[in-house]
């Protein structure tokens, strides 16, 4: 849209256009200034008073920006893209690698079940073939993965995810564009989620769908059992939900890659082995409320329907979980919106 | 700036001796056969970004191992032995700080690293605080100092164990002119008091106020070390110049084309002449009577190399 | 040769205990700074109170006491219990048929025949734990005179032949002990039949809170997080934050520097556990059962779970600290092995050391060391876990659990100086390392 433009104050985009989102975004990401054809006029007065340099006439930018997902995508494709790629967050090796190790270590199950039907031992493939135990243990049994490997994928992944950027100051880069500090904290959520989500749920979906196919199962199988993977699935996906916001609020506080890593590592295995120093001596299970994943698994088991190793009721598991996901989050977003856009 | 050898009974052990001394980083030469000897007086080290002047340094205070050659403190090698590093002081570029600690416990926990106890300690962090000017500030936090005040600090820490020699990376970078004048004099006082004094900066103009000995590297080769004066006058290739303004400068030029010592003139503006010239000294002896008779009347005389900037660019463009 | 009277060849070596005393408060000052610290000590402290709070809740409450023997019940409604009755020959079926005495409350034949736990007896062997093995342990520990007069046992009760020396020992009424499978406690019929449940559980649930938070608490939990938190960046943060060199560039060797670096994690992670052990030592101490006002023999248990404790921060923080020299990813270095002494606590707990792997880790060096201490501090366990198993009283899974004897085949004295010597050679082994690679690192 144009309009007529006064000689006072205002910022002119390529010929005297009205600035678009394109002159924005060569301005934020191309190699010029972005205003290589622009003119710009300030309004002075003529004469020079105490306290007064120059009186300035601002006007409101009617100009078009960008989509806000456009925006949103690319801190998005950024944290995601640099596991695999350059020219991304530089994620560095050795975290890449364990990831990769844990990774594979999530799904030892699969091997198992695979080595089962390779050699035909009928016993290693049905320990290992999916079930409703064997489904539930890949997400929410605590040996090995949630002792060894989500816990510390997690770890590395929220380590540096908010408090690198206000170590290094590169927080800047996000504020000083058109990005608004909801978005930021919310992609950088869903960066953190999305690569957890491939270890848990991914490696589950490795699992089933891998052994329905080693295994030649049918249709009849899949209808049985769906129900239970996707149980599995969602219980998964509570606990992506849930490491990712303590994981992160931890990072938000702190000025380190690696006290959150720490820290979050201290909550998850701190509370469990005292809750159950508490289970052994008291036969008391109430402390597992304040470990995460003992909520987790303890509504994961009630939605796939195994007997349950907890005395307290699942409400109060949930009710916990829902807590602490909510402190989370309001630590999360608060240290976010308070962020100096500086070097801290 | 070189040892003296006069007889076995008075040899002098220069404060910093560099013998071919060579660093690289995998591919990257960071300092290539580097011969240098300093004893006393304060020494300017010039050079570009990436020159090596920060490699050099760290090499003198035992962070870096010399790939190539021998790095000597009083005799000792510094990356052995830290014995050395009791008569040194090191101020080092980065502007990182224990932002927590005020600048007298800053200065008290250096000096006590040195041997001193806690009283003495005390006592010398509040003389080298007063010395650099801090001393009304020196309870309040480091984090809290402005730019040159953390420099000062940095310098204090340094000075606390009255070091014979002393390095200083980059010690005017990002002050104000106040700040920086402060500095000067302090480095100028160190300087005066005996002590030897390296000390590295790109403000080419602050380094000829604090000190005519310079030492040049580009490239992490030595280009150059002496009196600034005296390079420039081993430069013989590089012509001098003589700059003068007059309204009639063409008329001038040809009062000046038969000198035996000028080879060239040329009319960078309307007003300017300049001369070029192999021998300065000639030229300006003769300058008074050639002006006299030509009867021009000339406003401005100026000698436009004679400076380290100039010389810095001939050496570094080969021009 | 140096110019002035200033001898440099001495310098590095000269006013040692000032630099060092320096170093180590500098570091002690820098701790002290840091939002984390205070973040540990806090947490630890909320931890140990919770754990006390549900401590003190245990050792007030007063469990159900159950009859074991059963000689508690009037039967026949006449007030007197059928101990009362046998015991004066009357027919405890027939309400008419009572003692011509006072009728003592029927609760005087709850828990009335106690363990016994006076275990000295002649014939008694004991192990190289001091833990008695083969024999008879006990004689004369027949509370209720039930075993010694079986008239006054219901003839229905009557079990198997033997009488007074049903477990064939040739001493009657007396409590035979054998490890043919695991211990065997073997008494009479109706010795120590009807133990003191409240007793029995109190006691046995203080030594299992106070072994079980001694080792996961102590020695699994704090022995790896602090030295997590504190260690790992002991010299990488210097390094990255570049102010490594105001310490270092000074005249004293880098290696020495590092010592008393680790010196002031010493001394602040050593006081802070030195700290919570006392505070839960007091606290168990007034709280749990004891024969005087306080739980004196307690003090070699806590002394014993701090001395693992802070030996093996000792050995964490320097490997932490060196993994932190090698490389900018020490952290991560630091987070694998503290999985892997995860593993082997979790293995060391539950297979109470069988497994040959755990010997490479620390953790289970620290849990030797509060094994053999409790061998001496409380020689009876063994007993009381399985004489508690054979009465199912509560408690006594508690105690199984985080009881354990020393697994290295020695005796307990022996394997605390060994535990506490391999923890200290691995402590020097990763400093010599770590100070050879600090003494040739150069900072870029």
């Amino acid at each position: 849209m144009t309009e007529d433009l006064s000689l006072d104050s205002e910022f002119l985009g390529q010929e005297g256009a009205n600035v678009t989102g394109f002159s924005r975004m060569e301005a934020a990401y191309g190699s010029g200034d972005g205003d290589e054809g622009a003119t710009a006029a300030v309004a002075s007065k003529p004469n020079a008073e105490v306290g007064t340099i120059f009186e300035q006439i601002y006007r409101p930018w009617n100009g078009t920006l960008n989509s806000r997902w456009v925006r949103n995508w690319s801190i998005l494709r950024h944290h995601i893209y640099g596991m695999f790629s350059k020219g991304h967050r530089p994620w560095g090796w050795p975290v890449r690698i364990s990831l990769l190790v844990l990774l594979l270590g999530s799904l030892n199950d699969l091997f198992l079940s695979f080595l089962g039907n390779a050699t035909g031992v009928d016993e290693l493939s049905r320990l290992f073939s999916p079930s409703r135990e064997n489904l539930y243990a890949h997400v929410l049994g605590f040996f090995p993965r949630n002792v060894f490997c989500f816990p510390i994928a997690a770890a590395l992944l929220v380590g540096g995810m908010i408090s690198e950027d206000r170590k290094n100051g590169t927080s800047a880069i996000y504020f000083s564009r058109p990005v608004n500090r909801t978005d930021y904290t919310v992609m950088k959520f869903i960066s953190v989620a999305i690569l957890l989500s491939i270890l848990i749920v991914g490696t589950l979906a490795a699992y089933y769908v891998g052994d329905l196919v080693l295994s030649g199962e049918g249709w009849a199988y899949v209808l049985d059992t769906f129900p239970l993977f996707f149980a599995a699935a969602i219980a998964g996906l509570f606990l992506v939900f849930t490491y990712s916001s303590i994981g992160l609020a931890l990072s938000s506080i702190s000025r380190g890659k690696f006290f959150p890593a720490i820290s979050l590592l201290g909550i998850i295995l701190g509370t469990k082995f005292i809750a159950f120093l508490i289970s052994q001596l008291y036969n008391d299970s109430i402390v597992y409320l304040l470990s995460p994943y003992d909520c987790i698994a303890h509504l994961g088991q009630s939605m796939m329907g195994i007997t349950s190793t907890y005395d307290h009721p699942y409400t109060w598991s949930l009710v916990s979980i829902i807590i602490m996901n909510a402190i989370s989050l309001y630590v999360l977003t608060a240290r976010v919106s308070s962020m100096e856009v500086t070097r801290e | 700036m070189n040892s003296q050898n006069t007889d076995n009974s008075s040899i002098v052990v220069p404060a910093l001796m560099l013998d071919h001394v060579s660093k690289w980083y995998g591919n990257i030469v960071g300092l290539n056969d580097v011969s240098i000897a300093i004893n006393g007086g304060v020494t300017g080290l010039l050079g570009m970004n990436g020159a090596g002047k920060s490699t050099l340094f760290k090499l003198i205070v035992g962070k870096l191992k010399p790939s190539q050659g021998t790095v000597r403190l009083f005799g000792i090698n510094p990356w052995e032995n830290k014995a050395p590093f009791s008569r040194i002081g090191y101020v080092p570029e980065h502007e990182k700080l224990y932002d927590w600690m005020t600048a007298f416990d800053f200065v008290t926990i250096m000096a006590r690293l040195f041997g001193h106890s806690r009283e003495q300690a005390e006592e010398r962090a509040k003389h080298v605080l007063k010395f650099v000017g801090l001393d009304d500030v020196m309870h309040k936090e480091l984090g809290k100092y402005s730019k040159g005040m953390r420099q000062r600090a940095k310098i204090a820490q340094a000075l606390v164990n009255d070091p014979d020699l002393i390095i200083l990376d980059e010690p005017l970078q990002g002050c104000d002119p106040l700040a920086r004048t402060t500095i000067m004099n302090v480095i100028r006082e160190l300087g005066s008091m005996g002590k030897t004094i390296v000390v590295s900066s790109h403000i080419l103009s602050e380094i000829e106020r604090i000190t005519e000995q310079i030492v040049i590297l580009h490239n992490g080769r030595l280009l150059a070390l002496g009196n600034l004066h005296a390079i420039r006058d081993l430069l013989d290739k590089h012509p001098h110049r003589i700059s003068l303004t007059t309204e009639e400068p063409r008329e001038l030029a040809s009062k000046f084309l038969n000198h035996e010592s000028v080879y060239g003139v040329h009319f960078p503006s309307k007003n300017e002449l300049l001369i070029e010239t192999h021998d300065l000294g000639k030229v300006h002896n003769d300058m008074p009577f050639i002006l006299d008779n030509s009867g021009i009347r000339v406003t401005a005389i100026e000698n436009p190399d004679d400076n380290l900037e100039s010389i810095l660019e001939y050496l570094m463009e080969g021009r | 040769m140096s110019k002035d009277s200033r001898p440099l060849s001495k310098s590095v070596w000269s006013k040692i205990d000032v630099k060092s005393w320096a170093i180590t408060e500098f570091t002690l000052r820098q701790y002290q700074t840091r939002k984390s610290t205070w973040s540990i000590a806090i947490i630890g402290m909320l931890l140990v109170t919770l754990v006390l709070l549900f401590y003190i809740k245990g050792q007030t409450s007063i469990i159900e006491s159950i009859d074991q023997d059963g000689d508690s019940y009037d039967w026949d409604g006449d007030g007197y219990s059928i101990a009362q009755e046998l015991q004066y020959g009357t027919d405890p079926n027939d309400a008419n048929d009572f003692p011509n005495v006072t009728a003592l409350p029927l609760s005087n034949w709850v828990d009335e025949d106690d363990f016994s736990y006076s275990m000295d007896g002649d014939n008694c062997q004991r192990n190289i734990y001091g833990i008695q093995t083969e024999g008879v342990c006990q004689t004369n520990v027949d509370d209720d005179g039930d075993c010694e007069r079986l008239d006054w046992v219901l003839q229905n009760q009557l079990l198997g032949q033997g009488g007074k020396d049903s477990n064939f020992d040739n001493i009657d009424c007396s409590v035979f002990i054998s490890t043919n499978i695991g211990i065997n406690v073997i008494p009479d019929n109706y010795v120590d039949e009807d133990p003191n449940d409240n007793k029995y559980f109190h006691e046995t649930v203080h030594r299992a809170f106070v072994l079980g938070f001694g080792k996961i608490g102590f020695a699994f939990l704090m022995g790896i997080f602090l030295p997590l938190f504190l260690a790992t960046g002991l010299i990488r943060d210097e390094m990255e934050s570049e102010t490594l060199h105001y310490l270092i560039g000074k005249p004293i060797a880098r290696g020495e520097f590092y010592a008393y670096r680790l010196g002031g994690y010493f001394v602040m992670t050593w006081a802070y556990l030195a700290s919570l052990v006392l505070i839960m030592n007091l606290i168990t101490g007034f709280i749990a059962p004891s024969d005087s006002f306080f739980r004196f023999q307690d003090i070699q248990m806590w002394a014993a779970i701090l001395f693992a404790s802070c030996l093996m921060v000792m050995a964490y923080g320097t490997i932490f600290s060196t993994f932190g020299i090698f490389t900018k990813y020490g952290m991560l270095a630091s987070i694998f092995f503290g999985v892997w002494e995860f593993m082997m606590a979790m293995l060391t707990l539950i297979g109470t050391g069988s497994f040959f792997v755990t010997r490479m880790s620390i953790v289970f060096w620290g849990m030797q060391i509060i094994d053999s201490v409790s061998v001496y501090t409380w020689s009876d366990s063994e007993y009381l876990i399985q004489q508690g198993s054979l009465h199912d009283l509560e408690g006594h899974q508690a105690l199984e659990s985080f009881y354990g004897v020393p697994s290295i085949g020695s005796s307990p004295l022996t394997t605390l100086f060994t535990s506490a010597t391999v923890l200290i050679i691995i402590t020097s082994t990763v400093f010599f390392i770590g100070q050879s690679a600090f003494k040739r690192k150069e900072l870029k």
